[in-house]
């Protein structure tokens, strides 16, 4: 059918052209951790309203010419240089700005991923109306009118797990007649961690029906006290001997013991018949769970291996193994390719 | 994507203040209901938007509009193209479109038909005070334009008004190169022109009473200036309309306009008539150039005996200068008269027979006086010196409120009130030489004028008024007979302002800041210096057409010639556009640094140019531990200048102290000391 390869080919069209203007955005703006807008990455052009202004001045002008009014005249081009004017006050408004992105928190998949970026200036200007966003993104404000610096964040669905990239920022400002739209297109060098989405599974019943190296006991907290030993990092908080430390002692943990060994090891294994990114998102809850029971675990995953720990910064390790499980996954050659 | 878009609360209020001000100074020329009607809107428009009434639906709208359109009609009858029905539409139009704003879209369109609008005034005036308001209205639609793209929690008027103020105020010097060099162009069709409104003035009649009733008004009715002096008083009679017709009491022309000898009788006259043809231009030539204030008739004045160059005026046969359009602006004309001229030896007998026609009945005591007289005179010449010395001898006098007359007005005149204004005698001595067999006709206009000390200019108000006469003399042709000098040549010698002054009626209904600035010396000062600038204005900015551009252009560049032009053009356009840039996009207070942390900043620099960029987050401490275990050469100075920048930035002692200063002499020193090293 004619239509649809026209289509097609107009598709085509698009993305090549897509895909060259891409590549010379990215060979103009470098990415960078923090960029200075300046002349050279700042894109300017007559925005709709722009061109239906210069419309009505047309028309103004024909008025002027048909009843010769001398100040007609003065007054289309006055609205004219006005219109030049608005060239250089738009230009103005993004020129001077510096952007710069915080460290990212992670997310996981099946939320917005937030990304927070710094606006500051240098100088006393002022900057007004000054919009971010990014492709799949709503836009986010900033105006520095009295404060040096603004934080702006803008929140991107995360749907995959692993890295989530933005794409380029899109700074771009209308102010102050939205006559002229003045814009730029920067990479912040910045990604999401996205972890994958937990999906709910009866843990207790998982380690009991197992049988693994190690007791498998849920007994958690009611134990005997056992002594103290030295605080190492990565202790839960509420085994902390307060009064010692108010005492002057040093920091240390309680211990308790148990005749249990209670170290669960996660494993890939847990989850036969099920797809990669299945498993790994009831793997995910399953950190998630024992996380939040202070019980100490460890992960076993095909060519990957984490010895039995706990603490936030345990977690946040299992997290990004699992959510940089092979990128790429042959089962499911479609995902994981973070964007 | 919401349809709904609720207007700003700024936004709408900056909008209503620049529609109200753009359509104000329309009120006084639109129709009662129009101006309601707008009003109206706008107050519908705040309850709308204050939540207490909900917008019209489309069919009511649509019914507002057709009940517009329908008064519209009713009101303007058959001028329904007319310029004033397109302004009253174009206001009503943007009134309703208030009641119908519901995406940004409608009201950015209102915004540009307010801009639209504003230029709709100046169709209408180009005062210098006009042009000041209108100057400010469209400030307001600017304000108005800019509120819409600022954050609406962030925006304050003052500063929204004061930037708006500022970019306009920054488009002038553009906007001046733009007027000056822009080509004008002729108009692409004719413009409908505007309804007649009545207009005081000279009209193409006159009763006894009708000049000293525009004695009482102070109008400008046109200025002159001259090519060289302004002549003397004796000379400046104005001709404006000669008047053939008598019916006994009032004057008045042969009904419709006379034909014009042809459309224009310039240098290149395609079709020039034969009377035309036969003048002869002998001497004393005046150029002058003349800015007529709008009368809404086709008559222009002028000195005798008028040549003129322009297109678009004309001279008929009775030597009366008319334009083809009414005068409905302020319009200017160059002309130049030739006091010394002949018009050839024979009247045409049609002329001839107008000028002796006198009504059948009526002042018969005239009649007979004028034939006795003409009889005892020996000559045409001698006849008139008669009737002259007729009216000075016998006690005639000079006022502006003779007494009323009635039917057989000359005869009550000559022979019983004897006391009457330059109408009352033009009226008689036209009608004695008539009766004695010489054509004459009545010749209305004005005569003198106030010389305007500061630029030469002669002002002519509607109190220098004048009605005067002339006479067919053979051998001599149309020659000017002025009765009133007879009777009270100050009027012509001191001008009208001394002659009347004493008079209760003069400028009576002036108003009392016009009399007060003639008497006081420094208001009337005053008064001339504004004058002056009024005419400057009108000379110069209102009247820039093709002509003036075209004489500006040659007294700057010699030979104009469209490169030269946009050389110009290209050179302003540039230096008005690198100034511009420079003051807008100058940076503004550089933010600075404390002294400590540009020295620290200038070490990272340092570093990063050596591959050891201090990563973002990083503090000093921790960039110097990292770099120290890569490089553990360099760990002694490193960890002096991050201890020293560390003292300086975090310690209690404030920045002037001996040892603070001392502190920042040290680590300029060791980081200088490292930039030698590496």
């Amino acid at each position: 059918m004619p239509g649809s390869a026209q289509l097609r080919s107009a598709g085509r069209l698009n993305r090549f052209a897509a895909k060259r203007f891409m590549s010379w955005v990215d060979r103009r703006i470098p990415p960078a951790r923090q960029v200075s807008l300046h002349h050279g990455i700042i894109f300017i052009l007559p925005t709709l309203q722009g061109a239906a202004f210069l419309l009505v001045l047309a028309m103004m002008f024909v008025a002027a010419i048909n009843y010769e009014s001398s100040l007609a005249f003065a007054l289309v081009f006055l609205l004219l240089s006005m219109f030049l004017l608005t060239i250089l006050y738009t230009f103005r408004n993004l020129s001077g700005l510096r952007l710069s992105a915080i460290a990212e928190q992670p997310a996981f998949a099946g939320t917005a991923a937030s990304f927070v970026i710094t606006v500051e200036r240098d100088s006393q200007r002022v900057y007004e109306m000054v919009g971010l966003r990014y492709s799949h993104s709503l836009e986010g404000v900033a105006d520095l009118i009295g404060t040096e610096a603004e934080r702006v964040t803008l929140q991107v669905d995360a749907s995959h797990r692993g890295w989530l990239d933005p794409g380029r920022l899109r700074v771009e400002t209308l102010f102050p007649f939205g006559l002229m739209r003045a814009w730029s297109l920067i990479d912040l060098k910045v990604r999401c961690l996205v972890y994958p989405r937990p999906l709910a599974c009866d843990l207790d019943w998982l380690l009991s029906a197992r049988a693994y190296s190690g007791q498998l006991n849920l007994q958690t907290g009611n134990d005997d006290f056992t002594g103290l030993r030295e605080y190492a990092p990565g202790d839960s908080l509420k085994h902390i001997a307060w009064k010692n430390l108010a005492r002057g002692q040093g920091l240390f943990t309680k211990q308790y013991s148990s005749n249990v060994d209670e170290r669960i090891w996660l494993d890939w294994e847990m989850f036969p018949d099920m797809g990669a990114e299945e498993r790994l998102s009831h793997l995910c809850y399953c950190v998630l769970e024992l996380d939040a029971r202070n019980i100490d675990y460890g992960v076993r995953l095909p060519g990957e291996e984490v010895f039995p720990a706990k603490g936030p910064v345990h977690s946040g390790k299992v997290l990004e193994i699992l959510a940089l499980y092979r990128q790429g996954n042959p089962e499911r050659p479609d995902q994981g390719a973070a964007v | 994507m919401s349809t709904h878009f609720q207007i700003p609360r700024s936004s709408l209020m900056w909008m209503l203040c620049a529609l109200s001000a753009i359509a104000l100074p329309h009120v006084v020329r639109m129709p009662f209901w129009v101006t309601t009607a707008f009003v109206a809107c706008i107050g519908l428009r705040v309850l709308i938007f204050q939540g207490r009434v909900s917008p019209p639906g489309s069919k009511t709208r649509a019914l507002l509009v057709v009940m517009v359109l329908a008064g519209c009609m009713v009101q303007y009858g058959r001028n329904f193209l007319s310029t004033d029905t397109m302004v009253a539409v174009l206001m009503v139009g943007i009134a309703l479109k208030l009641l119908e704003m519901h995406s940004r879209r409608d009201v950015l369109l209102i915004i540009l038909l307010g801009y639209f609008a504003s230029l709709s005034e100046f169709i209408y005036s180009q005062t210098i005070p006009v042009t000041l308001y209108m100057l400010f209205a469209v400030l307001l639609n600017t304000c108005a334009l800019m509120s819409l793209h600022q954050t609406q929690e962030l925006q304050r008027p003052m500063r929204t008004f004061r930037l708006a103020s500022l970019i306009l105020l920054q488009s002038v010097p553009l906007m001046l190169v733009l007027f000056l060099l822009f080509p004008r162009i002729s108009p692409l069709w004719s413009m409908p022109t505007q309804s007649a409104s009545a207009i005081s003035g000279l009209s193409d009649s006159m009763q006894p009473g009708d000049i000293s009733n525009l004695i009482q008004s102070a109008d400008v009715a046109f200025k002159v200036q001259f090519e060289n002096d302004i002549p003397d008083n004796s000379v400046l009679y104005w001709r404006g309309l000669t008047l053939d017709l008598f019916n006994g009491r009032t004057w008045s022309r042969r009904s419709g306009r006379f034909d014009p000898a042809t459309q224009n009788l310039g240098e290149n006259a395609r079709d020039m008539r034969e009377w035309y043809r036969d003048i002869q231009w002998l001497a004393d030539p005046v150029a002058y150039n003349v800015i007529m204030e709008p009368t809404n008739q086709y008559w222009l004045f002028s000195l005798k005996l008028p040549q003129i160059r322009k297109n678009g005026l004309a001279m008929n046969n009775q030597y009366q200068l008319e334009s083809r359009v009414p005068v409905a602006q302020r319009y200017s004309y160059d002309v130049t008269s030739w006091q010394g001229h002949s018009v050839g030896d024979s009247l045409d007998a049609e002329i001839r027979r107008i000028s002796l026609l006198l009504p059948e009945n009526g002042n018969a005591r005239s009649r007979q006086f004028a034939e006795e007289l003409f009889v005892t005179a020996g000559s045409e010449r001698e006849f008139i010196d008669a009737v002259l010395d007729n009216y000075s001898r016998q006690q005639f006098f000079y006022t502006l409120t003779p007494r009323l007359l009635g039917e057989n007005s000359v005869d009550e005149f000559l022979f019983e009130s004897r006391e009457g204004f330059c109408e009352h005698y033009a009226s008689s001595f036209t009608f004695l030489m008539r009766a004695a067999g010489i054509p004459a006709r009545v010749v209305t206009g004005y005569q003198g004028g106030e010389r305007n000390p500061y630029d030469g200019t002669l002002i002519v108000r509607q109190f220098d008024a004048h009605a005067w006469a002339e006479v067919w003399l053979e051998g001599e042709g149309w020659v000017r007979v002025d009765p009133t000098a007879a009777v009270a040549p100050q009027r012509i010698t001191l001008g009208s302002e001394l002659t009347y002054q004493e008079d209760a009626s003069f400028l009576r209904e002036a108003g009392f800041t016009t009399l007060l600035m003639r008497r006081n010396l420094l208001f009337n000062k005053l008064r001339l210096y504004i004058e002056t600038v009024d005419y400057a204005w009108v000379r110069f900015v209102i009247n820039y057409d093709q002509g003036t551009q075209f004489a500006f252009f040659s007294r700057l560049f010699g030979s104009v010639t469209p490169l030269k032009v946009l050389a110009t053009a290209a050179a302003f356009v540039l230096v008005c556009a690198c100034v511009l840039g420079w003051v807008i996009l100058r940076p503004r207070g550089r933010k600075q640094h404390p002294p400590a942390t540009r020295c620290y900043l200038k070490f990272c620099m340092l570093m990063e140019s050596l591959g050891f960029a201090r990563r973002s987050g990083e503090t000093p401490g921790d960039f110097c531990d990292r770099i120290s275990a890569l490089n553990p050469a360099w760990e002694g100075t490193l960890r002096h200048i991050t201890r020293l920048y560390y003292e300086l930035t975090y310690s209690a002692a404030p920045a002037e102290s001996e040892q603070a200063r001392l502190r920042l002499s040290r680590l300029k020193k060791a980081v200088r000391q490292f930039q030698v090293l590496k």
